[in-house]
């Protein structure tokens, strides 16, 4: 009855351990048909720090944007695809192309009520799509996961060194890698997954099982991929979008894929940190969508980028401070490419921030129907959705 | 596993201890830990280097924008920060006081400043100098010598809060992070925190204000209004109702519980409070009330418990660099916390990933890996690494057959067994095994491989 199933992985463990990562052959296989191969993908962003939208989105016809940030203000002459009063910042030089493209929609003021100015907190409400004073266990990825997720896929891949919230859930735990070049065909034990009273040890067994599972699907996908000939930025931002690419490429059955660039919370010295930071997200951003639209693939592959807020409108010398709302950026996915919602009024704030426009929460309600044809209601999103996205 | 077993391994980074608790008592033991003179000698590479910003900026200066030198110079001191790292490392796994460097981690974890930032090596001694002489005394003291911190106040831009360009950052962390936390405060509290710390930048050995970038108006912090220094701030946030329960909290989850309980965090914020926020009899009246509970596999091994263990079971040599390199790739690197908030430990120290490695250093150590061993030599030479080498080897005290062998290492290596396990254990070392046969220590460590890649391993 209790017979244990020993999956032994192919491939001499330990050889790269750590150090050179034994590169999995990248072979030019046509990917294989499946039913997966019209089905969306989503990508996540998350920017931790606290990017501060009105340096990134800018509101270069408002005076009161150069009278509230004479040091940090980005210039007219430097702005990058005006549009309505708005435009990118100078880093951000390929999301113009994006735009003009017609692949990449804006949305303004994005935040929520009673907005909380810790980092840590704001990210929790936005991985869990709670209210401000509300605290959930699960992330929203994740409870949307165990709801659809139950045919055995690997749920989700969240390149990172720690676990993201937003996508824990209480069965359809995905995979956390650091690295997607660096997974191991190592032999593991499979437990049988028996439910102990122990909550610890029956998290470690399932980090155990998923080890096995999900490097086994990952390494299939590594090698279905379709080669992109142009290379990547070298930025690790821009590293783990390439994986997510090949993963998609490779039709791995995931639906979810995350990743994150810290660098955001810019108190001091902004204009110098905030410009590397755009930088990095703009070279590895248009690598990903040009290896996509080569692919053929950017129709499926919806890219979403957000922080846990903006930054207080007035300057604090060289930096700003933590604020409230922030545009969140849509690449790809068949969006309309437009700008929605009003610009920020820089006059009338709550404590020195911008009143929030959109909620998030009706931005995920959008992705859940638009993208995966789900009720959000299910997972207790209530917002309406945002129209106009898709 | 062993009652002292398990003690050991919570109140320090092996089951090294578990001798001397079961001779003398967990009390005695507990006692002797916190009366220690747990001293801190600065170490050579440290006393002989940089001592400020300022001191750095004139050896740059002195080479003249020379590109080359001053690479140089940014090597050096990335290197003294490695050389830093593994000295801690060092500390735990030397001491006669294991307990009192887990208390010092947990601080240096709490008052989260990163070598990264912070750039000033010496800085980040004196932050651990003062946890390592003030941990055993009150807890508001500590507070406030931390907020004049070099390293805290250069990590969170206060240099560069001065009036009239007021910046949050210290003043939020330390409402949020190091007293009250999150929702035990408001917006306003925070600005006025802010606004008493304006002014306070780098001073020689420690922060200090600066009369003209200071702000004299009249700050309301939780209802109480003045002039207010940060001092006076940090008074009033100790006589606030959260702030011995936030503590309490993160030292239970620290040692014990990566789940505590409300009733638990209440137990022990109580007696914190009690004491006026002394942290001795605080700290020994949770540990000693803890020990007599015989629950364990609640909390993840952090990957330095999982390392150290691991060196002392199997009496290998310790290469305190390459521990200091491989618990980084584990998520764990000291004094580089991956932001202000620390590491959140308990789940998050275990990714499928972390988890995978954790394995195959197990298959390098028992399986022995020449190639690997050269690689990372190799990758590391520029921070004078010295060699690499495992070499394990086990100690059994009863080493009659195999069913003393196997209980005595279940005993000491994990908290629970279970049927299936057993059954391993039996084909790993069967029952007609011979302890005097010429390969017999190869088989016993077959049996340490398969329990340290057990989850029962990665609990305490």
């Amino acid at each position: 009855m209790n017979r244990k199933k020993f999956i032994q992985l192919t491939a001499s463990a330990a050889s790269g351990f750590l150090v050179l990562p034994s590169f999995l052959t990248a072979q030019d296989l046509l990917s294989f048909e499946s039913d997966e191969s019209n089905e969306n993908r989503l990508v996540f962003i998350q920017l931790n720090g606290g990017n501060d939208g009105l340096n990134t989105f800018i509101p270069y016809e408002n005076p009161l944007y150069y009278s509230k940030r004479p040091h940090i203000g980005i210039s007219k002459d430097n702005i990058i695809n005006p549009i309505n009063g708005m435009a990118f910042h100078p880093a951000l030089k390929d999301f113009g192309t994006i735009a003009q493209e017609g692949n990449l929609t804006v949305i303004q003021n994005v935040g929520y009520p009673n907005p909380n100015r810790s980092h840590f907190r704001s990210q929790e409400i936005w991985q869990t799509a709670s209210d401000s004073n509300q605290f959930l266990d699960y992330g929203w990825l994740g409870r949307y996961l165990d709801i659809q997720c139950n045919d055995g896929m690997l749920p989700s891949v969240n390149l990172g060194s720690i676990d993201n919230l937003a996508l824990k859930a209480s069965m359809a735990n995905g995979i956390t890698l650091r690295d997607v070049n660096r997974v191991k065909k190592n032999p593991l034990i499979e437990y049988e997954r028996k439910l102990t009273d122990n909550p610890q040890l029956d998290f470690v067994r399932k980090i155990q099982q998923a080890s096995i599972e999900g490097m086994n699907e990952i390494n299939q996908a590594y090698k279905n991929a379709k080669k992109y000939n142009e290379p990547y930025a070298t930025s690790g931002l821009a590293k783990n979008l390439e994986s997510i690419a090949r993963l998609i490429k490779g039709n791995l059955g995931s639906k979810v894929y995350y990743t994150s660039l810290s660098g955001f919370d810019t108190h001091t010295n902004q204009a110098q940190q905030h410009n590397r930071q755009l930088t990095v997200v703009n070279d590895a951003v248009y690598s990903f969508y040009s290896d996509l639209k080569t692919t053929n693939l950017l129709d499926r592959v919806t890219l979403v980028l957000f922080s846990e807020f903006g930054r207080r409108v007035q300057e604090n010398g060289s930096g700003t401070d933590h604020g409230t709302a922030g545009p969140m950026f849509i690449i790809g996915g068949k969006n309309k490419g437009n700008v929605l919602g009003k610009n920020p009024d820089l006059e009338i704030l709550t404590k020195g921030d911008l009143i929030y426009d959109i909620d998030f929460r009706s931005v995920y309600a959008s992705l859940l129907i638009d993208k995966f044809n789900f009720d959000p209601t299910l997972i207790n999103i209530k917002n309406q959705a945002l129209k106009g996205i898709f | 596993m062993e009652h002292n077993h398990l003690i050991s391994l919570r109140l320090g980074f092996s089951t090294t201890e578990a001798e001397t608790i079961k001779k003398n008592g967990v009390a005695d033991f507990i006692s002797r830990q916190l009366k220690a003179n747990h001293r801190l000698e600065i170490p050579d590479f440290m006393a002989n280097g940089p001592k400020s910003m300022m001191e750095i900026q004139q050896l740059k200066k002195a080479v003249k924008k020379v590109r080359k030198e001053i690479n140089k110079i940014n090597f050096q001191l990335k290197k003294v920060g490695f050389q830093w790292k593994a000295f801690l490392i060092q500390r735990c796994f030397e001491t006669e006081n294991p307990l009192r460097e887990k208390i010092n981690l947990f601080f240096h974890n709490h008052f989260v400043v990163s070598l990264e930032t912070v750039r000033v090596p010496y800085w980040i001694y004196q932050h651990y100098d003062t946890i390592n002489s003030l941990s055993m005394g009150n807890y508001k003291t500590l507070v406030k010598e931390m907020i004049y911190s070099n390293a805290l106040i250069y990590f969170l831009n206060n240099d560069k809060n001065r009036k009239g360009k007021i910046n949050e950052n210290l003043g939020r962390e330390l409402l949020e992070l190091f007293t009250l936390g999150e929702g035990h405060y408001s917006e306003s509290d925070t600005k006025n925190a802010a606004l008493s710390l304006a002014g306070l930048g780098i001073g020689k050995n420690k922060g200090k204000y600066l009369p003209k970038f200071k702000d004299n108006s009249i700050k309301t912090f939780m209802g109480k209004s003045g002039n207010f220094i940060i001092d006076d701030v940090i008074d009033i946030i100790f006589e606030q109702e959260n702030t011995p329960y936030f503590l309490a909290e993160k030292v239970l989850k620290w040692f014990y519980y990566d789940d505590s309980s409300d009733e638990l965090i209440k137990q022990y914020g109580d007696i914190l409070k009690m004491n006026d926020f002394e942290l001795k009899p605080f700290f020994e009246a949770l540990f000693l009330t803890e020990s007599e509970k015989t629950s364990a596999g609640t909390h993840i091994k952090n990957p330095l418990e999982y390392t150290i263990q691991i060196y002392k079971d199997l009496n290998m040599d310790p290469n305190f660099k390459f521990m200091s390199h491989f618990i980084k790739n584990q998520a764990m690197d000291l004094y580089d916390q991956p932001n202000v908030k620390g590491w959140k430990g308990g789940k998050n120290w275990l990714t499928t990933q972390i988890y995978a490695d954790r394995n195959q250093f197990m298959d390098i150590i028992i399986n022995g890996n020449k190639k690997f061993e050269e690689q990372l030599m190799k990758k590391l030479k520029k921070y004078d690494i010295g060699t690499i080498q495992f070499n394990p080897k086990l100690d059994i005290k009863d080493k009659t057959d195999a069913g003393s062998i196997l209980h005595e290492l279940t005993q000491k290596m994990i908290f629970q067994t279970n049927d299936d396990m057993l059954e391993d254990l039996d084909e790993i070392l069967k029952y007609d095994f011979d302890p005097t046969s010429e390969n017999a220590d190869k088989s016993i460590l077959k049996v340490y491989h398969y329990l340290a890649k057990t989850a029962e391993f990665q609990l305490i």
